[in-house]
């Protein structure tokens, strides 16, 4: 692949074109590219994780998976969910990790973002603290469903499972979110 | 749902995301160890993007700890951590850059390839090529090479220029000065006096006049160029001083639209909310929606509610149903 020169003009225009500007070795497209989704993606996984750490690790990751699969895209118009789609899988690999190694080490950390509204931190708490419990099978399709607001379709896609393990997935994670929570009023 | 509340507040959790961060984290996946390596081929792909963020989208490659490649007719540009800053052009040439040295490719062809120093002490290692010509130019002096490696430092009084091994030339005011291997010869940067020395050995060092001349005017490219890499590295000053130098003497250029929407970003990284208002008003084209939305969020920002109102308004008449309908409607409140 060639790595062409800076296009000259700077104001991109829409995904799809920065996507092939990018297959084609643009870098100015590609920091386009980066910079129109960089915020977003960091919203979906500081909620995903509950971590602001995780954030700048995830990102990169998926930047970097996103690069050297650019070829791969097949619909460059739905990049964004593209995008998400590896950032979630960035998610589940340290989430699952993250289990692992707190199962190693039989302690349990307290995990929870901090709110920008001090009123929800009470809540955020409570609800991150059982998050925690779940596995990352579970909890993402939850996340991604009930506070990302993704369509179940569209949670089974970012996933990539099957839309009824992806409801069984959620109503588990419902029951036990459901029991945690109520358990602890 | 019983968590309902629980919920909500997940919702409205945000990390503390910032244009700072943003740029720190784009200079991660520059930095990244695996792009790169030329034995595995999967890092081609990281690896253009990354050095074509270094090399391109900034266009400075005032890099610490990073190596750059830029392939000749496949260019495969690869990073990879080295102790030094490294530029491997296209020709095979590799410029060590020592310390802050900045130095910026003009241009790079198989007849010609033009670099421009403007910082520090950079070393050179030219490959031979008599078909090319390898001009570094450097304050209001030229460094001609065809194979050799050399250094240039530029000092705020002088540019010093070292060759390691082979031949090169020294151009200013009208003047040349050929030197061969070991020799040095120190020039007067911009407006120094005057004194060619009379002979030039290995260890001595020279010096030659350079007239006063008028610097020329800074093009687009490496405007712009100047002001990623300072917005990159954080000197969020000198990114605004680039921008607004961009939009005052290029207004008709088609990059000025996006001059303008990056310069209200960088004010308001500098939280100079009603200059970032101000800028992205200026915004034309096809940026337009997102700036208008961003000087409405920019005036509530600067505390200026009323006109925050009025461009939240304006915005919603002309996009109903734009990507910042949501935010604007609030704001429009």
């Amino acid at each position: 692949m060639a790595l062409a020169r800076p296009s000259p003009v700077a104001v991109p225009v829409d995904d799809a074109r920065l996507v092939e500007l990018v297959r084609g070795g643009d870098s100015r497209a590609f920091a386009t590219l980066y910079h129109r989704h960089a915020r977003y993606l960091a919203g979906v996984v500081f909620r995903l994780t509950g971590r602001e750490p995780d954030v700048d690790d995830v990102l990169q990751e998926t930047f970097l998976d996103a690069l050297s699969a650019i070829h791969q895209l097949r619909d460059p118009a739905g990049l964004r969910s593209w995008l998400a789609a590896i950032a979630v899988r960035r998610v589940h690999k340290r989430l699952a990790r993250r289990r692992r190694l707190r199962f190693l080490e039989r302690a349990v950390e307290l995990v929870s973002p901090k709110a920008s509204d001090p009123h929800d931190q009470r809540r955020v708490d409570e609800l991150y603290e059982v998050l925690e419990t779940l596995s990352p099978d579970t909890r993402l399709p939850w996340v991604l469903h009930h506070v990302e607001g993704e369509t179940l379709p569209a949670v089974a896609e970012l996933c990539n499972v099957s839309l009824a393990t992806v409801k069984r997935r959620i109503a588990e994670a419902e029951e036990k979110i459901d029991r945690r929570l109520h358990g602890a009023r | 749902m019983e968590h309902d509340e629980h919920v909500r507040a997940a919702r409205r959790l945000a990390p503390a995301w910032n244009e700072l961060r943003e740029q720190r984290v784009l200079q991660r996946i520059q930095a990244e160890p695996r792009i790169g390596a030329h034995e595995r081929p999967r890092g081609a792909l990281f690896a253009i993007a990354a050095a074509a963020v270094l090399l391109v989208a900034f266009g400075w490659f005032a890099v610490r700890g990073r190596r750059v490649e830029v392939a000749a007719n496949a260019p495969t540009p690869t990073v990879a951590p080295v102790s030094e800053a490294q530029v491997m052009l296209h020709d095979g040439s590799l410029v060590r850059l020592v310390g802050d040295a900045r130095v910026a490719v003009q241009e790079q062809s198989s007849t010609s390839v033009r670099l421009t120093q403007t910082k520090g002490l950079a070393r050179y290692e030219v490959t031979h090529a008599p078909a090319r010509a390898f001009v570094v130019a450097v304050a209001d002096a030229e460094v001609e090479v065809h194979g050799t490696t050399f250094t240039v430092e530029l000092t705020e009084k002088t540019v010093k220029v070292k060759v390691v091994e082979g031949n090169v030339l020294v151009r200013g005011d009208g003047r040349a000065v050929k030197l061969t291997t070991g020799e040095a010869l120190e020039v007067a940067a911009w407006r120094s006096p005057v004194q060619v020395a009379p002979s030039v050995t290995a260890t001595t060092t020279a010096t030659i006049s350079v007239a006063p001349s008028v610097k020329p005017k800074p093009t687009v490219e490496a405007l712009l160029a100047g002001a990623d890499q300072a917005r990159a590295e954080g000197r969020l000053d000198d990114a605004a001083e680039q921008l607004r130098t961009l939009v005052t003497t290029y207004p008709g250029d088609p990059r000025a639209a996006s001059a303008w929407f990056t310069l209200g970003k960088v004010e308001r990284g500098r939280g100079r909310h009603a200059a970032a208002a101000a800028a992205f008003a200026k915004v034309s084209g096809a940026l337009a929606e997102d700036a208008l939305a961003e000087e409405a969020t920019s005036w509530k920002s600067a505390g200026d509610a009323a006109r925050a109102r009025t461009t939240a308004k304006r915005y919603l008449e002309l996009h109903p149903k734009g990507l910042h309908a949501q935010r604007m409607l609030l704001l429009a409140e």
